[in-house]
């Protein structure tokens, strides 16, 4: 396993249990999809992975070693995207990729070549000089992205990443995300969408009220489930417990 | 580490230097605006002439709005879950993060305050003979109290929830440590009015970066001791540094 959760537990200051006794792990080169309706703990879990946030209890694995110890050095391997924009409104759109490549350790050369790389990739080089407030929504997106690859990280958390993109940009997303994970990346995704999830995805985590309700391949669910459709798992496996 | 700090560095630099004029300009504004009142219009009344004794203090109330304006920003991008927060993914301890803004807020109210020394000059000329400034006192002081003021704005910053919560802050806290710290007056002065209001008024570590900026300009008689104005700057920067930065950590629940 590349990063492994391990019966982790968050209750927030009050009393909130987000998490309780969660444990996934993440294989090199698997996209695992997690999925939940709103407060179900999705952002909770991927705050955890990104080692922003500490669990209440459990631990987090990096390559079989707990990150406890170094925390600073396990998030140079992460590349985390949330989903409310943190890019630094101050700095143009070329600044705020270049600084990222900065932050996480790399020289100026290995910076400018990164940042190159992602403007390519993400067809940023029409708004290199624009600022954060000024760009749309699916443009902002798309450099947040763009700084998230910029150090190359092995571990990819992407928390509803495609949430008011359109449907090309969406779609580059994706093939993005397949070319990822064929160079070995791993990628935590978190979605509303179902259908990314049923493309991108080798595995589904069902999140409910801070548990795992189902961790399992598309195939095992859907064949369990005798469904075809993910949309009709989920909203089986989501209202259950409300229909016991 | 080191390397990254430097790039945090590098990037509120940059940005320093796009806002440096308006910065500048606003520093200049208030700072020139007192200090021709005290100087030149006050004197018209039969009062004193406290042009050189209000120059001493000017670059604190230059720094105190600085913080006010950088308290705002950090309140703000907490409250938004904004780039601060990415600045808590990076991999360096979160503590490094703190300390960068703690230099760059130094650095910042460091430049803002030089400038209050050609300013005053300006306004004064014949009033304030350089020749009897300690410019290495007041180098001292001037660094000093802005690096105070940049761990007490983490302190500031753990207390308060949010933007609009900023300028009660201010008004209630910040004005009051201010303006009876000595800002027009010194200490002694207070203290031979009445003794107790003396002992309060050395609650606010305003008391103390005035009086030591104070006897840079104006020599040691009548103020409080140099040194012990500054080492009590410095203890206080490291026990408020320290409780804001354990109390920014644990109210936004930071690994």
């Amino acid at each position: 396993m590349l990063v492994e959760l391990k019966n982790i537990t968050k209750i927030y200051p009050g009393g909130h249990r987000a998490l309780n006794n969660v444990s996934i792990g993440f294989d090199a080169g698997e996209v695992v999809g997690l999925l939940g309706v709103n407060g179900s703990g999705k952002t909770t879990c991927s705050t955890i992975l990104a080692g922003l946030h500490p669990p209440t209890s459990g631990n987090l694995f990096f390559q079989g070693k707990p990150v406890t110890s170094d925390i600073a050095g396990y998030r140079k391997h992460v590349g985390y995207c949330p989903q409310q924009p943190t890019l630094n409104d101050l700095l143009n759109v070329y600044d705020n990729l270049y600084f990222g490549g900065l932050y996480f350790g790399l020289n100026e050369k290995e910076t400018k070549s990164a940042t190159d790389r992602v403007i390519q990739i993400f067809e940023l080089e029409q708004h290199l000089q624009k600022y954060p407030p000024m760009l749309s929504g699916g443009l902002r997106q798309r450099v947040m992205l763009g700084r998230v690859l910029i150090h190359d990280p092995q571990f990819i958390i992407l928390d509803e990443p495609t949430v008011g993109l359109d449907p090309t940009i969406r779609k580059k997303l994706w093939s993005i995300i397949l070319d990822l994970k064929k160079m070995g990346k791993s990628i935590l995704l978190t979605t509303h969408y179902l259908e990314e999830a049923d493309v991108l995805c080798d595995r589904i985590c069902i999140l409910d009220d801070g548990h795992i309700l189902k961790i399992a391949t598309k195939k095992e669910l859907k064949g369990e489930h005798h469904q075809k459709d993910l949309e009709d798992i989920f909203i089986k496996l989501t209202t259950e417990p409300e229909e016991e | 580490m080191i390397k990254i700090f430097w790039a945090l560095m590098r990037t509120d630099l940059k940005l320093l230097l796009t806002q440096l004029k308006d910065k500048a300009i606003d520093a200049l504004l208030w700072g020139g605006m007192t200090l021709i009142v005290m100087a030149h219009v006050m004197p018209a009344l039969g009062l004193k002439n406290f042009g050189l004794f209000q120059a001493a203090t000017i670059f604190i109330g230059v720094v105190g709005f600085e913080i006010y304006h950088q308290l705002f920003l950090l309140v703000m991008n907490i409250e938004h879950r904004q780039h601060l927060f990415y600045l808590f993914t990076l991999p360096v301890p979160i503590w490094v993060v703190f300390l960068q803004k703690i230099v760059f807020y130094t650095v910042n109210g460091l430049i803002l305050s030089l400038l209050m020394i050609p300013l005053s000059k300006i306004i004064l000329w014949n009033q304030m003979d350089l020749t009897t400034i300690a410019w290495g006192y007041l180098l001292i002081i001037f660094v000093v109290t802005c690096f105070f003021f940049s761990c007490f704005l983490l302190l500031l910053v753990s207390h308060a929830q949010k933007t609009d919560q900023v300028e009660h802050l201010f008004m209630r806290l910040m004005f009051p440590l201010w303006f009876l710290g000595g800002f027009q007056f010194s200490w002694k002065t207070v203290y031979d009015l009445n003794h107790y209001v003396g002992y309060v008024g050395l609650i606010s570590p305003y008391t103390y970066a005035h009086e030591a900026a104070r006897v840079s300009v104006l020599g040691q008689n009548g103020f409080l001791p140099f040194w012990i104005c500054n080492t009590v700057l410095l203890v206080g920067s490291v026990v408020f540094g320290t409780i804001g930065y354990w109390g920014i950590k644990r109210k936004l629940d930071l690994a």
